[in-house]
């Protein structure tokens, strides 16, 4: 882990401002104190929110690990010659106007690269939302907020998806290491991020928006020397959106079918959607694989079970018959009876997994039923999934209470089906 | 640019990829005598630099079963255009698997493993691996094709092992690493309960 950019003492934000609506406020806000220096840089500002401000970062006496530059394109290279004389130790550059714009601006990031790769300064972007760690309180972007710490890291090359996520993170129980906005990458590759991110104690699972990558076999073995699951969500699958791919981010991308296969080859797990990737990963981040091909069912509501009953079948997961699996404990199911039947499931030696459904009726009592599961899955060592369907106040009561034990949920059985399969290694 | 017939023949020998006894000829006394030597039925097919899919101009004929057959045969087939001379093969009887291997932009060699012969495309039944691959790589490559059921006694077919198939791979992928080519076609692949045949390729350079 590069310290200096991934957990910086001291920042310099290049281009800070207090204007509304701006990219400059928007890292002003979002970038707070917490045990870390923090200067403002704005040649046209003597404060900013009661903050001096410096007229250029060698105004600065003492040293800085990160200048966070987002300042107009025709100031970009005095500043970076700025950060050069600095010495500082990493930088992430927000501006746009480079290779995403054209030829012009590519050449004005190959300027940029050479000059802070002779000085040995690392470069997050150009042209990228920025860095957030809720796992150090690091916030050096313009994604409107920080989500909770959580032991997921995202890599994505589209930074719009990022603030998309960030922006629903409050509906959500899971939180994140580590979020990073690739950007043109003109330093710091989608690899060394993946790299990081594995070595990253805080990071349990890696998740991956990609419109292309610039070396596939880089890539490749960058996924095969990774420990952590990698889950990867590929962007620019047929011919019409691999047009809007290159104009948008000025990255290659491959072939869809080679490309998928060398996930399958470098052990990543594709999803299909941003939803699907997060299912996932929040599974990832919670709990264990626990390698495997049973999957015990228990359900208080017939229908629920066998649907998802048809979907481990579908995939080629059993569902072990010792015991009625799915285990139907009907509409009128107590907590008590909930316990005995998922501790009967949970136990047999050729179930891997338990995934537990709850249709909210009557006598339903979804707490109660989400505390004894949370002890079940205390008890044995192997991975629980929940399906609480509905989202009325007790159960959302029960789900979260699920969630911050560490039991994912799942709406519907299908989007159950994808985590279960991770769980059980058969992604 | 394919390669021709000798020089593709003496590749896939280096590599221990087995072909069918085969027999190059010229006129029609040599098509009927190696035919008979080989032993009926064969198939005939025409050797080309040009045609890349010899089945679309008609250059290939199976289930010749006489010497008189043979000489039709070779008749027919020299009077395809740009055709350098005819190949007489033992027909082999089996599944058919297409093996290919291709220069990506982004991965460099890639190989392809098909359900094959001349509906590969219609099934579009295919998986990738980026090269070099390894035997446990390619035993994966056939469970990702559907298939696979072909070699595990589909329809009363004997069950053939998967093993045979993912040796033919690992020895594709040795020979994409040492030698030229822009693109390589091995279709069909035949495999039967005893033994695993190319029976045809195409080496692009």
């Amino acid at each position: 882990m590069i310290n200096t950019i991934f957990n910086p003492k001291e920042v310099a934000i290049i281009g800070a401002t207090d204007r509304e609506n701006s990219v400059g406020r928007g890292i002003v806000e979002n970038l707070k104190e917490e045990g870390r220096k923090v200067y403002y840089i704005n040649p046209q500002k003597k404060k900013i929110f009661g903050k001096k401000t410096y007229q250029k970062i060698t105004d600065i006496d003492g040293k800085i690990d990160l200048a966070v530059i987002a300042v107009p394109q025709k100031a970009i290279d005095e500043v970076i010659d700025q950060c050069i004389e600095k010495k500082v130790g990493g930088v992430i550059v927000i501006s746009s106007g480079f290779a995403e714009i054209g030829k012009e601006g590519k050449k004005r990031q190959e300027k940029i690269r050479k000059k802070l790769s002779s000085a040995q300064i690392p470069l997050v972007g150009p042209n990228c939302l920025g860095l957030i760690r809720p796992s150090v309180g690091l916030n050096v972007s313009f994604a409107p907020g920080t989500p909770q710490k959580g032991g997921i890291a995202f890599i994505s090359q589209s930074g719009g998806l990022i603030d998309a996520v960030i922006d629903g993170a409050e509906n959500n129980n899971f939180g994140f290491s580590i979020i990073v906005s690739v950007g043109n990458a003109a330093g710091m590759g989608i690899e060394d991020y993946i790299a990081i991110a594995d070595g990253d104690k805080n990071t349990n699972v890696i998740a991956l928006y990609i419109e292309g990558v610039k070396d596939g076999r880089l890539f490749l073995k960058t996924l095969q020397n990774t420990k952590k699951p990698v889950i990867v969500l590929k962007a620019g699958k047929t011919k019409n959106s691999k047009k809007a791919v290159t104009s948008h981010t000025g990255s290659l991308a491959g072939e869809y079918k080679i490309f998928s296969a060398a996930l399958r080859q470098g052990g990543a797990i594709e999803a299909q959607s941003l939803e699907e990737l997060f299912d996932i990963a929040k599974a990832l981040s919670w709990q264990n694989k626990n390698k495997g091909t049973g999957a015990g069912i228990v359900t208080n509501g017939g229908g629920a079970g066998v649907l998802l009953a048809d979907l481990l079948d579908e995939n080629n997961i059993k569902l072990p018959q010792k015991t009625s699996n799915p285990l139907d404990i009907l509409g009128d199911a107590s907590p008590e009876k909930y316990e005995t039947a998922c501790r009967k499931t949970i136990k047999q030696k050729e179930v891997s997994l338990l995934a537990v459904i709850q249709t909210p009726q009557t006598v339903t009592k979804p707490l109660e039923n989400a505390k004894r599961i949370k002890k079940i899955f205390d008890d044995h060592k192997k991975p629980v999934v929940a399906i609480f369907m509905g989202s009325g106040v007790e159960n959302k009561k029960a789900i979260n209470y699920l969630e911050e034990h560490k039991i994912p949920n799942y709406s519907d059985p299908k989007r159950a089906l994808k985590p279960i399969m991770a769980l059980i290694n058969k992604l | 640019m394919i390669l021709d017939y000798k020089e593709q023949d003496k590749i896939l020998k280096k590599y221990g990829l087995k072909v069918p006894d085969t027999c190059f000829v010229e006129n029609k006394t040599q098509a009927s005598s190696s035919a008979s030597k080989i032993g009926f039925p064969v198939v005939m097919k025409i050797s080309s630099k040009k045609h890349f899919h010899r089945t679309e101009v008609g250059g290939v004929l199976k289930n010749i079963k006489s010497k008189e057959e043979a000489q039709t045969a070779f008749t027919s087939l020299s009077k395809i255009e740009d055709t350098q001379g005819v190949l007489v093969q033992k027909q082999v009887e089996g599944v058919e698997f297409i093996v290919g291997v291709k220069k990506d932009p982004l991965f460099g060699g890639v190989i392809m493993l098909g359900t094959g012969g001349t509906m590969v495309e219609v099934f579009n039944d295919v998986t990738f691996r980026v090269l070099p691959i390894k035997k446990g790589d390619a035993l994966k490559m056939i469970e990702e094709i559907k298939g696979k059921k072909l070699l595990e006694g589909f329809r009363g077919l004997e069950k053939i092992d998967k093993s045979k198939l993912a040796d033919i791979l690992v020895k594709v992928s040795s020979l994409a690493d040492k030698e030229d080519y822009q693109e390589i076609d091995l279709n069909p692949v035949i495999l039967n309960d005893k033994k695993a045949f190319v029976c045809d390729v195409k080496i692009v350079v």
